[in-house]
């Protein structure tokens, strides 16, 4: 219990002292997560939006793929990219692993799934004849969708939040793709996972703390910035 | 006429099906138009052919003043108000100008053109409520009001009465007529309700199976339906055949016009009664003939039960007279 | 669409490149090691030094004795820091490797409660190990094919068992959550000795000093052999430095303030004692 105690003085210390190797690991949490939540949005966005509202065949399995993806265990995700961007690997020319990069990729494709499927499902709760009814009002096909994106914002926003929860905390890929180089690679996740095998819980939990403060922060800022 | 807005052999198919054809049709600048037709007659589809909206698989030209004109300039001459009064999120005022802002209008100027709308729908005063906050018959004013903000050349409205208790119905029907009369707009009504067509429009279109079956003025289309589709939609429901009146052509009157027990000239048909059902001012009775069962109105209930032999009189002017080719007739 | 992600970011070079991209032409080198010498702060006392000594970059990715040596023999690292020395020389046998040189080395010690149920305290290694077996004591194994679990498995072959389950468990993980695993059950367990000075978990030392306990390290250069994209030259820089003065110098000042004495003991040049 002392442990969760001396967690909290600890998070406290370390935040408000500037200790410079935290806010560094915060920072490059920050940029890795948000990155891929940013490229995830970008690509999933569009293909959630057409799985809801068009009428190609296979939509359904394409539905039901991104709803498995979003279980994808980010282990998985993180070894498959590993052997892609391995030196040996097909990638390998790019000398990508071990970097920042190699992470904002590995946790893009954890993002991306969640993001279809939590955008199909906010576009599809908007009324069918939404986008008929704009065209009728002199819409272009563009201003009808952006119309569309607008009524559905919070959902979407919420599709957004949810990709960033599952990158910021995840642990797998960023360990396997990073390698929590000091200074390099390492996030909030994978410095607490170090600290707790020196035995340093204390330590860990206070990067633990720091990392919730982070995803609240960035909530907050995308809510408020959502209901203007 | 100068046609505001017209088609030719406009056609729609679904799934190899065709939905609908339309060889012909115009409708003039200032004009309703009303087209009737059961449920699944097309009519939906229909104005949606004319107005380039949803996906449909179409053949055909659509004309605006004449000229054949492409879905560019379509969308920017019509308004659509569908069934269900889709708005956003937002105020009333806020989506009275929506249909503005999505033509690009600025903000301040779509408000200014849009609010003497809200109140000739009569909802000037609810202009800062929140839209989800309306009962149906205000959220139906302001798909309105949103709609001929933006001044269109053509209007397209899908039974946009539909789901509106009597009352209510009765004031938008109202308030609906004296907005349009003034204005400029060809006016296309999609309805399944004929006192509709009877209160708007100057011209009634009747769709069956996708086909305009009967094209002319609107108190002419609903007193003299030319084929037997036609006949039951404007409600001359009691079909009498031949062999049952003694005529020459088929025949058919409204269930009002066929009284039990009455007298008075005419055509008399005996049979028995199948059901007696009080309905309030007057009643109705059921009567099995050798026409079919007969819906009929009686005066006097007294007396009448089922099994009753009871005579069917049906005055002569409320006969008519039906073709039965089916053929289009523009009368 | 790994692909097309990859491309994207690496075309717009990007906000994520990280905060320490470092200044262009810094050449890195990438060094496999065990998770002991990172997680006794060595890695994080020598790396700097190292790189301002040669200007060589250094990417340590700390996995376990086995995964290191896997690593070198595909070239995906240039240079291993490892103590696992029967696996080496299988690896240095197969011929991709450059040279193989002496480091340092620590003991391994034979941990268990303070109790000691077994009665081991003081034996040696190999009675030790019979004695847990005999009485079926609980023990703790890490069993990730790390140095630590190679020369545990190397001591029960000694001794003459073979363990098994119940009473011989494998946590699959590293040494200090192994080390925890083991004192909440109340068990035996092997551990080098600069992870239990940094987390002894409340578990006492009963069997050290045992000739069989020496835990060796060598740092082994990866060659073109194993793979086109191995950096040889970056490769001999570690090794010559690592094995240079000044690095062992530090390796053996290194942990005498924090727990009294040294945890690792400066052996370069020395006769190797695994050797034969």
């Amino acid at each position: 219990m002392d442990v969760l105690v001396d967690g909290v003085a600890q998070a406290l210390s370390l935040l408000f002292s500037g200790d410079q190797e935290t806010w560094a690991i915060t920072l490059l949490t920050l940029r890795v997560s948000l990155g891929a939540t940013l490229i995830a949005a970008l690509v999933g966005a569009p293909i959630g939006m057409a799985i809801a509202l068009g009428s190609f065949p296979g939509r359904r399995l394409l539905l039901a793929a991104a709803n498995t993806g979003m279980g994808l265990p980010p282990v998985v995700v993180g070894l498959v990219v590993t052997v892609l961007l391995w030196r040996s690997g097909p990638l390998g020319s790019l000398g990508l692993l071990y970097t920042p990069t190699a992470m904002v990729v590995a946790q893009a494709v954890i993002a991306t799934p969640v993001v279809v499927a939590l955008v199909a499902a906010a576009v599809q709760q908007v009324d069918r004849e939404f986008l008929v009814q704009m065209q009728g009002l002199g819409a272009t096909r563009l201003r009808a969708l952006l119309a569309l994106a607008a009524e559905a914002r919070l959902p979407l926003l919420a599709a957004a939040m949810a990709a960033f929860g599952a990158v910021v905390s995840e642990v797998g890929a960023a360990q396997m793709v990073g390698g929590n180089i000091a200074g390099q690679t390492r996030v909030l996740t994978t410095a607490a996972v170090l600290a707790t095998s020196r035995g340093e819980f204390g330590l860990a939990i206070a990067f633990g703390l720091v990392l919730l403060l982070l995803a609240f922060a960035v909530n907050v800022v995308v809510t408020l910035a959502g209901q203007r | 006429m100068t046609s505001r807005i017209g088609c030719r052999e406009l056609r729609v198919s679904a799934r190899g099906r065709e939905l609908l054809r339309v060889p012909e049709l115009d409708v003039a600048a200032g004009e309703v138009l009303a087209v009737l037709g059961p449920n699944g007659a097309g009519k939906s589809t229909l104005l949606r052919a004319l107005g380039h909206l949803g996906h449909l698989h179409r053949t055909g030209d659509v004309l605006l003043d004449g000229r054949v004109a492409g879905p560019r300039e379509l969308r920017a001459a019509i308004a659509a108000v569908l069934q269900r009064p889709i708005l956003r999120r937002g105020t009333v005022a806020g989506n009275a100008a929506a249909g503005l802002r999505l033509r690009g209008v600025g903000r301040a100027e779509a408000r200014r053109r849009s609010a003497p709308w809200l109140d000739a729908l009569g909802i000037g005063h609810l202009a800062e409520r929140r839209a989800s906050t309306l009962s149906g018959g205000e959220a139906q004013r302001v798909a309105i009001a949103r709609a001929l903000a933006v001044a269109p050349r053509v209007l397209l409205l899908d039974e946009p009465f539909a789901g509106l208790d009597a009352t209510t119905r009765a004031d938008l029907l109202a308030d609906l007529r004296t907005v349009l009369d003034g204005l400029d707009t060809a006016t296309v009504l999609v309805t399944h309700d004929r006192h509709e067509a009877m209160a708007l429009a100057g011209r009634t279109a009747l769709l069956v199976a996708g086909r305009i079956r009967q094209l002319g003025p609107t108190a002419r289309v609903l007193d003299h339906p030319v084929d037997l589709d036609c006949a039951r939609l404007v409600g001359f429901t009691n079909v009498l055949p031949p062999a049952v009146t003694g005529r020459p052509r088929l025949a058919a009157a409204r269930p009002e016009h066929c009284v039990v027990g009455g007298d008075g000239d005419g055509l008399r048909i005996p049979g028995t009664v199948r059901r007696v059902v009080p309905l309030g001012a007057a009643t109705r009775v059921d009567v099995d003939t050798e026409a079919g069962t007969l819906a009929c109105r009686s005066v006097d209930a007294n007396g009448l039960g089922p099994g009753a032999p009871v005579t069917v009189s049906v005055p002569e002017a409320a006969l008519r007279p039906i073709p039965t080719n089916g053929a289009f007739v523009a009368t | 669409m790994v692909l097309a992600v990859v491309l994207a970011v690496a075309a717009c070079g990007g906000p994520a490149a990280g905060p320490a991209a470092g200044p262009s032409g810094e050449r890195t080198l990438i060094l496999a090691t065990t998770t002991s010498t990172q997680d006794s702060g060595l890695l994080d006392e020598l790396l700097p030094a190292f790189t301002e000594a040669t200007g060589w970059a250094v990417k340590p990715v700390a996995v376990g004795s086995g995964q290191a040596i896997e690593m070198g023999r595909r070239g995906e690292a240039d240079v291993l820091l490892v103590h696992s020395p029967a696996a080496e020389e299988e690896y240095v046998a197969e011929g991709t490797a450059g040279r193989r040189l002496l480091v340092m080395h620590n003991d391994f010690v034979l941990l268990g409660p303070e109790d000691d149920p077994a009665g081991v305290r003081g034996l040696p290694v190999d009675e030790a190990m019979r004695r847990i077996a005999e009485t079926q004591a609980v023990f703790v194994s890490r069993g990730d094919e790390s140095g630590t679990h190679s020369r545990e498995l190397s001591l029960w072959e000694e001794a003459g068992v073979t363990p098994g389950a119940p009473w011989y468990q494998e946590t699959g993980q590293g040494m200090g959550a192994t080390l925890r695993v083991a004192a909440e059950k109340g068990g035996y367990t092997l551990a080098d000795r600069g992870t239990y000075l940094t987390q002894s978990a409340g578990l006492a030392v009963l069997v050290e000093g045992d000739p069989g306990l020496l835990n060796v390290y060598h740092v082994i250069e990866v060659t073109e052999r194993a793979g086109e994209r191995v950096q040889p030259e970056g490769a001999a820089a570690f090794a010559d430095w690592i094995t240079g003065q000044d690095a062992q110098r530090r390796i053996g000042e290194f942990g005498r303030e924090t727990y009294g004495q040294p945890l690792f003991v400066p052996d370069a040049g020395k006769p190797d004692p695994t050797a034969g």
